[in-house]
């Protein structure tokens, strides 16, 4: 008799944890893909490290406010001076830049996450549940799905914006996250259309009538035999949302519907910056813009990657 | 065909209904006393009260939204908040002439080019035009639309005394803030560049679309008998190839409205240009609930109704859809 016998639970955790790390090796193999991934793992970090890089980390810190004209110092790029210039407030852009990746991180990225969260539960129910249920649900989705996203959160951050209430509530939090939730308002119904399908194709599957035979119940047969069975398709949908998403936070910020000034939100960085003062200060513009356009190509290649291994190995 | 038609056309209203009950809910039902919201902080109790009373919000939900759905069918939109006593069905077919002057420009652009990039891409895949052709997409798909909007305005419009690109094609105003009631003519020169920021949006999808339509047709057995048949290369791309090529193409034409439409809200927002979209985003900022309802509305009958088409569209190019 052995003295070790290793848990079941142990045995799936280091199962997955290897085919997590032949996922990545895959994913890194190709350059584009690689590239790609490491632009957005560069953005994390920042988002993470962000105050702790940044040689302003007060995003508003003005330095003599009155006297200071803009200025850009490219040709001497010392940190703790302005690399990326500053803007007509006096701000340092750079430091603005490095500050805004967290802001459109939290917002798409767990906007994102809930919405995979939410949207396979539901899938994975009216996939397996099948009948009215599905017929209604669906029904549901499509109706949301024919309201482009963007117009769809501009309505809702519109409506929740006008509402006013009482500080510190809960209602203000909700105000104040408008942006994180109605990413996740707006994906939640592709996800739950993307799980729906795999988990129709999957529950005619032998090893599932199986567990239906057996006499299992239908939520260890949705969560311990279907459920696995989706995670690629999940895994594809999921970084495909996030890079619409990254764009759709990017877009309300710039149409002023996203972050309020004087955070600084790369989109509304640009609009700040646009219009007839672009020709004092057209750096304070350019460096959030090309932040933003670098994330969605980086996400964008990572997601296209992760796609093919998925479809690879799968 | 005619039972395919009715099926899709079943769909198309049932769908149709369902959003005009979740704009309804979405505005009405959402945290808050819009009587509040339009007469701002400063009314009194009485007034908003009042205002209650006058716009029915008193009423059950399903009477409310019975009520609405009726009227809008019928034409009467009521009027604006926003734009003082304003009919808001004349100001919203107003804005969406002006928007559906800028999509077609956009599509008649964005059409030819991103089939020739796609069937050029699908023809070389692999080699140094597809890869181009790959990365330029997806950098241009890559790039939020207010972000090509505003390079394409400082690069091209703005004369600056230091911008020579400007200064040599000088006829591109910077700012497309035409009168809302402009004839075609008199707005098509401030209509090109937000066209050309709109063409990329379309573009890339397009073009990826016909990639994978040509390369798929490519390895099918048909073409091979055509070519080992001896005949000319270009007699099987343009009669074999592309017939069938293109197919997928059709749908995704029509169903990229959607795309166009999200696209066009940022796009006449930075040109400033009057469409469906800038007073959309008026319409929320001023509070002007009727008026969002309005346009929510008209901009998802518009999608509905090109996915219809799209379908219609391909089945009757496709027969063997309407035989399963």
């Amino acid at each position: 008799m052995q003295f070790f016998t290793p848990t079941p639970t142990l045995v799936g955790l280091r199962r997955s944890l290897k085919a997590v790390g032949k996922f990545a090796r895959e994913l890194f193999s190709r350059p584009p893909t690689a590239a790609g991934t490491l632009t957005v793992l560069f953005f994390l970090f920042l988002a993470v490290f962000g105050p702790q890089i940044a040689p302003y980390p007060d995003p508003n810190f003005q330095k003599n406010p009155s006297q200071e004209a803009p200025t850009l110092n490219l040709r001497e790029f010392r940190l703790g001076d302005y690399p990326f210039g500053t803007d007509r407030l006096g701000r340092d852009v750079f430091s603005r830049v490095i500050l805004g990746t967290r802001s459109i991180f939290r917002a798409a990225g767990l906007g994102t996450l809930i919405a995979v969260i939410v949207g396979t539960f539901v899938g994975l129910f009216i996939g397996y549940q099948g009948a009215w249920v599905d017929e209604i649900v669906g029904r549901i989705i499509d109706a949301i799905l024919a309201i482009p996203a963007l117009l769809l959160a501009l309505v809702i951050i519109g409506i929740i914006r006008n509402l006013n209430f009482e500080p510190n509530s809960w209602q203000s939090e909700v105000a104040d996250n408008a942006v994180l939730i109605v990413i996740a308002i707006v994906y939640a119904p592709i996800v739950a259309r993307v799980v729906r399908s795999a988990t129709l194709e999957i529950k005619s599957r032998q090893f599932v009538e199986a567990a239906q035979i057996r006499g299992e119940s239908p939520l260890y047969i949705i969560f311990r035999e279907i459920f696995p069975s989706v995670i690629p398709a999940l895994v594809v949908e999921g970084a495909l949302r996030f890079s619409y998403a990254i764009f759709l936070v990017a877009s309300l910020g710039f149409l002023g519907f996203g972050a309020r000034p004087p955070s600084p939100d790369w989109g509304l960085m640009v609009s700040e910056n646009r219009g007839g003062l672009y020709a004092l200060t057209p750096w304070a513009l350019e460096y959030p813009a090309g932040a933003i356009a670098l994330l969605v190509i980086g996400v964008n290649l990572m997601s296209d990657g992760i796609k093919r291994t998925v479809q690879k190995s799968g | 065909m005619g039972r395919f038609m009715a099926r899709r056309l079943a769909f198309f209203l049932v769908t149709l209904w369902m959003t005009s009950v979740m704009i309804f809910l979405l505005v009405r039902v959402l945290p808050g006393d819009v009587a509040r919201v339009i007469l701002g902080r400063d009314a009194s109790e009485t007034q908003v009260e009042a205002k209650r009373e006058e716009l029915g919000l008193n009423d059950p939900l399903f009477v409310q939204y019975f009520t609405w759905i009726t009227d809008f069918v019928r034409g009467d939109w009521g009027e604006s908040f926003a734009f003082r006593g304003q009919d808001i069905r004349e100001l919203v077919t107003q804005r969406l002439v002006n928007s559906a002057r800028l999509g077609l420009i956009s599509m008649l652009i964005a059409i030819p080019v991103s089939i020739t990039l796609g069937v050029i891409a699908g023809l070389t895949e692999g080699k140094l035009p597809d890869n181009l052709i790959s990365v330029f997409s997806l950098s241009v798909v890559s790039l939020p639309e207010f972000v090509t909007g505003l390079f394409l305005i400082n690069t091209v419009a703005l004369k600056w005394a230091d911008n020579p690109i400007a200064e040599k094609i000088g006829w591109f105003p910077s700012s497309s803030a035409v009168r809302a009631d402009a004839s075609f003519r008199d707005a098509l020169p401030s209509l090109w560049l937000p066209a050309i920021a709109a063409t990329l949006v379309l573009l890339a999808y397009i073009a990826r679309l016909t990639r994978a339509g040509v390369i798929e047709e490519k390895k099918s057995e048909y073409v091979r008998t055509a070519v080992l048949k001896g005949l000319p290369y270009p007699v099987v791309i343009f009669k074999h190839i592309l017939r069938n090529a293109l197919l997928p193409t059709v749908t995704v034409i029509a169903i990229s409205t959607g795309w166009l439409i999200s696209g066009l809200v940022v796009i006449e927002f930075v040109f400033g240009y009057p469409g469906l979209g800038s007073l959309l985003i008026t319409a929320i900022e001023r509070r002007d609930l009727p008026m969002i309802q309005a346009v929510v509305m008209v901009t998802v009958s518009v999608i509905l109704i090109a996915n219809f088409v799209a379908d219609l569209l391909y089945a009757a190019l496709n027969p063997r859809i309407t035989l399963n």
